[in-house]
């Protein structure tokens, strides 16, 4: 009878892990140089946003952002055209990889180790692996990191 | 008599329980296993992709004045694409196409109004594998008194023998 119950045991324990390592399904984030290039692309593309007088791409603005700068032939504040704006760009990005099922793009500002985030954006549900890239500039003793993953499945 | 039932019982009983414990072991071992191996086909066949499309935006023929990944300078791609067969032995690819994802079409764009798709080099062949990847089209411009980088985003798509 003891034998019994310990075989039932040995039976549920296995159950039980085997469930556990099945259904944790936590998509690992690995950097991808694919994904750089794509948010190479777009912090590199040149907006009709003009700052002093001359046309910017997304990385200026996010940078005019931080120096509280606005768009001066726009009358719009840097930071709510970056934040009106990269999302609209993304999807047209996005809409043309069919096996994209979600993205996230996250803006930071470092300064003395501290991480704050300007703005995040996300969209879609994540399914598949789960790809990242980023991009590091220093401004005014500050590091200015945008930080995009995409759910590839 | 009751008694020897019971033991009987007992005994498939716990036959069946092994059977099982050792059938979820082996399936953990397979999961296991092929989870490994669908990891590694799905980075080998991103890394030939991504291989492919950094080779051709890094060849002088196509890239950005300034040294840039994964940038192509779209004057030189519209010369090239003028050239028909002319380079056919020189791309180490079947096929090379841009297309342009933002900002959309409009009339004063280069280097003819409203482009989405410019083909640089086709050899004509057919059943090639496509691999795709996001590129900066940039040229340089000249506004209030300052030449600039003006970039757009675009996707490279390479068609590569099967």
């Amino acid at each position: 009878m003891v034998g019994f119950v310990l075989i039932v045991a040995l039976v549920i324990v296995g159950l039980v892990v085997f469930l556990t390592i099945s259904l944790r399904s936590v998509p690992k984030t690995k950097e991808d140089v694919s994904v750089e290039g794509m948010l190479e692309s777009l912090m590199r593309a040149t907006t009709e946003c003009e700052i002093s007088g001359q046309s910017t791409d997304f990385f200026e603005i996010f940078k005019s952002c931080v120096g509280n700068k606005s768009c001066s032939n726009l009358n719009e504040n840097s930071c709510s055209y970056l934040k009106s704006n990269i999302p609209r760009v993304l999807f047209e990005m996005i809409k043309t990889e069919a096996d994209i099922s979600a993205y996230k793009i996250t803006f930071l500002k470092e300064e003395n180790s501290k991480k704050e985030v300007i703005f995040s954006n996300s969209s879609g549900k994540c399914v598949g692996h789960v790809l990242s890239g980023r991009d590091l500039r220093v401004f005014r003793n500050k590091n200015l990191i945008v930080e995009l993953k995409i759910c590839v499945g | 008599m009751v008694r020897a039932q019971m033991k009987i019982q007992q005994m498939s009983f716990m036959i069946v329980a092994l059977f099982i414990f050792f059938v979820l072991v082996g399936i953990f071992f397979i999961k296991l296993n092929f989870s490994g191996i669908e990891d590694r086909a799905f980075e080998l066949k991103r890394a030939e992709a991504i291989y492919s499309i950094k080779t051709i935006a890094q060849m002088p023929e196509l890239s950005c004045t300034k040294k840039r990944n994964f940038c192509i300078d779209i004057l030189k791609a519209a010369t090239l694409s003028g050239m028909g067969d002319n380079y056919s032995d020189f791309w180490p690819v079947e096929s090379i196409e841009i297309y342009r994802i933002f900002p959309k079409p409009g009339m004063g764009d280069f280097p003819k109004p409203n482009w989405r798709r410019m083909v640089v080099f086709d050899s004509g062949k057919k059943s090639l594998i496509k691999y795709s990847g996001f590129v900066s089209l940039c040229k340089i411009d000249y506004e209030n008194n300052f030449f600039y980088d003006r970039c757009e985003i675009g996707k490279l798509v390479l068609g590569v023998k099967k």
